[in-house]
């Protein structure tokens, strides 16, 4: 599957191996992600789909494997190296630097900026537009983030991402412990961007009704495999609860020619 | 009898003084502690290894003078770079490798890294405390309000707040201080938002090697000896006024080494003359007492947390 005509992929995982110990979280997982896409990736508590995002962060380093980002091989690289890329992973668990100010937690999101972008100008234009976004944090620009609501530093970590300039964005569980609508805020934000800044975006999600909501692709994970891909809203309710609590033996996919 | 004022203020510059290297200390070791989660034993023998550098190797009693002979301002400047660059060497040549390994190991190699240290100063100088007359008239008293304070006293706090001030600049207003800060409290967050971690932990050894060379400077112009045990009674109050002020907490780590100074000064001067020779176990059994009751620390914070 190539939405985009005959463009490489901007992510192309392919068969991927995480082990942590004895326990293997990941097996032989492969999807490609492209430019303007969004790509959710589903499945029941447990599934990888964390240690996915932070295998493609490089903050936990595959067992065997490949991961290409923009072109680049970043399967074994530092964290810091692919944050130079433009990709910019929000882990899970919120991770706001509770003794930083909101602002200097959007500042220090900028560390990986090169040239143009490195400009004080370009830096206060990012900030300027994540204010737009989220009002809620230039109220509260000069307070700790640890004094932040849980929507507040969700809002938070997602400018961050915002701060980093990055092209490809990925967010591990965004709605986790949100109201309603603050998540649909947040997704609205999200989609705004990508709508007009071209932005990628790979969002992790447990359940599958925001991914069928919202459209895009679909990525079900379970026990460390794909089990299911495909556009999210072409796939049937009975399929999507057949792979997501595995109900039936074979992994099933709607792509050709691909486990 | 003594007037009151004068004695208050005495006291008060004694416990800023004493105060001042228990800061300088916490702050160096809460530093590294924050970016790498090492507690880093070889510091106190960085300070000692930079009052050694002043002096010709020998193993007479009386030290004669080598980087010792340069003229004052360039000689701190020396004497601070050595520091510095003798904890960036460290780091490169001993911490970087064992990043993954788990935190006794990295503690293992820091007291392995203050024993090579302390033997190759032993094997150059003897473990004989030598004499060191550098800076004749530092401890003239200086009179302030009917309080007589030697000149030396000053200097410290001063330096100590200079120092702090500067540090506290660094941290607060720039954004390589940030990157740190961030990187202290969560420091893969801080490599995923693409702050360098060999950078920012290279420039935290190099902070914390400055600061125990300034103790090693301050010390050997309080004492005028050279021991090549001279920084380890003062890395210990360190260490404890860092895990006092919750470890990795800057703010914390500094405040808590000018309480201990005070509570120790404070001590010095209460006891009754039998009981002084207890003066140290009452501060650890305060300390204890203190740990029993916030085992976080003083200072902590409530946003220590997980890491990614
Ligand atoms: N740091 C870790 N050490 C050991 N096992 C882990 C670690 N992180 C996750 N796991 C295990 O790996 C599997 C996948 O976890 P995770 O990626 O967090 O799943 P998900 O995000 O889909 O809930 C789980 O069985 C989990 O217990
Ligand atoms: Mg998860």
């Amino acid at each position: 599957m190539n939405p985009s005509g005959k463009n490489p992929p901007i992510l192309a995982i392919k068969n991927l191996v995480v082990r942590y110990g004895q326990l293997t979280a990941l097996r032989q997982v492969s999807f490609e992600v492209w430019r303007g896409e969004t790509v959710f990736i589903t499945g029941p508590n447990g599934a990888g789909k964390s240690t996915l995002l932070k295998a493609l962060a490089g903050a936990v380093r595959p067992a065997s494997g490949s991961i290409h980002l923009f072109g680049e091989n970043i399967t074994q690289a530092m964290p810091e190296a692919i944050a130079r890329l433009q990709f910019s992973m929000v882990p899970e668990g919120r991770h706001v630097f509770g003794g930083l100010t909101v602002r200097e937690n959007l500042l220090m999101a900028t560390a990986a900026r090169r040239g143009e972008s490195a400009r004080a100008a370009a830096i206060a234009a990012t900030l300027d537009q994540v204010y737009q976004l989220f009002p809620p944090l230039k109220q509260r620009a000069h307070t700790l983030a640890a004094s932040l609501s849980g929507g507040q530093q969700q809002m938070l970590v997602i400018g961050r991402a915002l701060m980093t300039d990055a092209r490809l964005i990925a967010i591990d569980e965004p709605s986790l412990g949100l109201a309603p609508k603050i998540t649909d805020e947040v997704y609205q934000a999200l989609f705004t961007l990508r709508d007009q800044a071209g932005l990628s975006l790979v969002i992790v999600e447990q359940s599958t009704t925001r991914a069928v909501m919202e459209g895009g692709r679909m990525i079900l994970l379970r026990s460390g495999e794909v089990v299911l891909s495909g556009a999210a809203r072409a796939l049937t309710e009975t399929v999507i609860e057949q792979a997501y609590f595995g109900t039936q033996d074979t992994p099933k996919t709607n792509e050709s020619g691909k486990k | 009898m003594t007037p009151i004022g004068p004695y208050i203020l005495q006291i008060l510059f004694d416990s800023l003084t004493l105060g001042s290297l228990y800061a300088m200390g916490a702050l160096g070791i809460a530093l590294i502690f924050g970016v790498m989660r090492l507690v880093n034993f070889a510091h106190g023998n960085f300070v000692a290894f930079c009052v050694f550098a002043l002096l010709v190797p020998s193993t007479e009693v009386t030290a004669r003078v080598f980087l010792g002979a340069l003229p004052t301002p360039l000689l701190i400047l020396v004497i601070l770079a050595i520091g510095a660059g003798l904890s960036m060497a460290s780091e490169i040549i001993v911490f970087r490798h064992i990043r993954q390994a788990n935190p006794v190991t990295m503690m293992i190699a820091s007291f392995a890294t203050g024993f090579t240290l302390q033997y190759i100063l032993l094997f150059l100088f003897s473990s004989r405390p030598k004499t060191v007359d550098l800076w004749a008239g530092i401890s003239t008293p200086v009179t302030i309000a009917g309080a007589h304070i030697p000149l030396l006293q000053l200097i410290t706090i001063g330096v100590t707040l200079v120092l702090l001030l500067s540090l506290t600049w660094l941290l607060r207003r720039t954004q390589f201080g940030i990157e740190m800060r961030g990187a202290a409290e969560d420091f893969m967050m801080a490599r995923l938002l693409g702050v360098r971690a060999n950078r920012i932990i290279l420039a935290a050894f190099a902070v914390s090697g400055f600061l125990a060379a300034s103790i090693g400077l301050i010390l050997v112009a309080q004492s005028g000896t050279a021991d090549i045990k001279m920084g380890l009674p003062i890395m210990l109050v360190a260490f404890v006024s860092t895990v006092i002020g919750g470890m990795g907490n800057l703010f914390g780590a500094v405040m808590a080494g000018f309480l201990v100074g005070l509570v120790t000064t404070l001590l010095q001067v209460t006891l009754p003359l039998e009981l002084r020779g207890f003066r140290d176990a009452l501060v650890y059994a305060a300390v204890i007492l203190m740990l029993l009751w916030r085992p976080q620390g003083l200072f902590a914070s409530a946003t220590a947390k997980e890491r990614v």
